[in-house]
């Protein structure tokens, strides 16, 4: 997605659980080699560096779910090269850091997922690879790494765009 | 740093205890006003990138919205560039300029210092200076993040040692060999200047370890009356070879035989602050847990008035 989308296109609601101040919440770079754009409500794990990437795939990293853009500007000072283009500026905020949803007791609503249908109690898994990485798609347990199981069927994010709402769960893929 | 007698160290221990152990179990408290002013004056003699680029207090007003994004940032204006003044004969017109600018952004993020824990009870008969290890720790944690970002910075504006920043066609990260002599000195001196732009470098930066290194400096690079004052107090100027500088403990941030060159603030960037340091304590039942937080932001607009040497 764009960094300059509407905000609106992009949201992740923490429907059920903690209030804010009690949040598991983890803070951590985004891995310079990710390639697709962090929107709101990926699915985060982190690599060997503790840098975030992309979805889990069949590993057994803990799920976690982006609060935030990698591009929002209290996460990516962003602009130009500074070791090429001569009218670069530094930013010194912000930190770089990325705030993410630890999977634990939460029902939440994300717009990142890859469309389809999407049943009661179905698992939930997010492929690390390719264009749809960190994007939330259907999971076989046993096979992929479960990072959730839907609770509504997917609707409307409050902003006209869909939104499918599920509770986070952990389940390895052991 | 000014530190309370022990009179009054009891008094504000009294007054910090009363604060937290206060009726309204459950309550979130806002800091004491005492406490919040305590917290504020440390600020303003701990850290140095405060010192180099002084840090402005704003208010919703002064930002700028932004389509995309519902978090707070400020744009800023940069001096245009302007092509020199020709000479031309009788009959001449000059070349046509557009006047173009550029701008860059403030971003703002928090930074905060752990949320600490404790059983109020156990504050009853204690005798150490609370308000002393609430603010070191707060405060000094929080000074010290500010410090590391702004260094972080002005290491990437610079690029890297012995590469050129595109910016100014020059290297602005040297390494030079020859120890921490005089004529060493001078030649860091000279970095900043050496740019197109030709700004003078107003302040340096460098670690305790390397400001030790001057008391090694003998007659001829110091003169007889430093030389002597040397050896009774050692090394005790912080403005040399007409530039001041600060000497910093923070090894971890500012490495020994590094120093950072820093040019007028008005040539460097931004600094902004829009919530003050802060601190939330909650009280509930004979637990107690606060943290300090602030919101701050700041950029280099200009990476020419950055320098650093490091010296081999």
């Amino acid at each position: 997605m764009s960094p300059f989308a509407p905000m609106t296109s992009s949201t992740i609601n923490v429907l059920k659980g903690a209030e804010a101040q009690y949040r598991l919440m983890y803070f951590a770079p985004v891995d310079p080699g990710v390639t697709v754009a962090i929107e709101r409500g990926m699915v985060l794990s982190l690599n060997a560096a503790g840098r975030f990437v992309a979805g889990v795939g069949n590993s057994k990293a803990m799920p976690m779910f982006a609060m935030g853009r990698g591009t929002d500007f209290d996460v990516n000072a962003g602009g130009p090269n500074i070791a090429t283009d001569p009218s670069a500026w530094v930013g010194i905020s912000p930190s770089g850091k990325l705030a993410a949803l630890v999977c634990g007791d939460y029902e939440i609503s994300t717009t990142a997922f890859v469309a389809g249908t999407y049943a009661f109690n179905q698992f939930l898994t997010s492929t690390d690879t390719g264009a749809n990485a960190g994007l939330l798609s259907a999971g076989v347990l046993g096979t992929n790494t479960i990072c959730g199981i839907v609770s509504r069927p997917v609707g409307d994010n409050g902003h006209g765009y869909p939104a499918l709402s599920f509770w986070t769960k952990f389940l390895p893929n052991v | 740093m000014a530190y309370f007698d022990p009179a009054e160290t009891a008094q504000v221990n009294e007054a910090f205890f009363t604060a937290v152990s206060g009726n309204g179990s459950g309550m979130v408290k806002q800091a004491q006003d005492m406490i919040d002013d305590y917290t504020r004056k440390y600020m303003r003699e701990d850290g140095f990138y405060r010192k180099i680029i002084p840090m402005t207090t704003i208010g919703n007003d002064k930002l700028d919205k932004n389509l995309y994004s519902d978090r707070p940032m400020r744009i800023e204006e940069l001096e245009p560039n302007s092509p020199a003044a020709m000479s031309l004969p009788y009959g001449g017109l000059p070349d046509g300029f557009t006047m173009e600018y550029r701008n860059y952004p403030v971003y703002f993020d928090y930074v905060f210092t752990p949320k600490f824990m404790k059983n109020v009870d156990t504050l009853r008969t204690t005798r150490m200076d609370i308000r002393k290890i609430m603010n070191d720790n707060a405060v000094k944690d929080m000074l010290a993040e500010e410090d590391g970002k702004f260094l972080s910075s002005c290491l990437r504006a610079c690029v890297g040692p012995g590469l050129i920043v595109p910016g100014s066609g020059v290297v602005q990260h040297q390494v030079l060999a020859g120890g921490v002599t005089k004529n060493t000195i001078v030649d860091t001196q000279k970095i900043m200047p050496s740019t197109p732009f030709s700004i003078s470098a107003h302040m340096g930066l460098m670690n305790d370890l390397t400001m030790r290194e001057f008391n090694k400096w003998d007659v001829p690079q110091t003169g007889d009356n430093v030389a002597a004052d040397i050896i009774e107090k050692g090394w005790s100027k912080e403005r040399i070879l007409g530039m001041d500088y600060l000497f910093t403990i923070k090894k971890g941030l500012v490495p020994t035989n590094r120093i950072f060159y820093f040019g007028d603030p008005k040539f460097i960037g931004k600094s902004y602050c829009l919530q003050e340091p802060t601190m939330w304590i909650k009280r509930e039942a004979m637990n107690v847990e606060f943290y300090s937080f602030e919101l701050i932001g700041g950029a280099i607009g200009n990476t020419a008035a950055i320098a650093i040497a490091d010296i081999q």
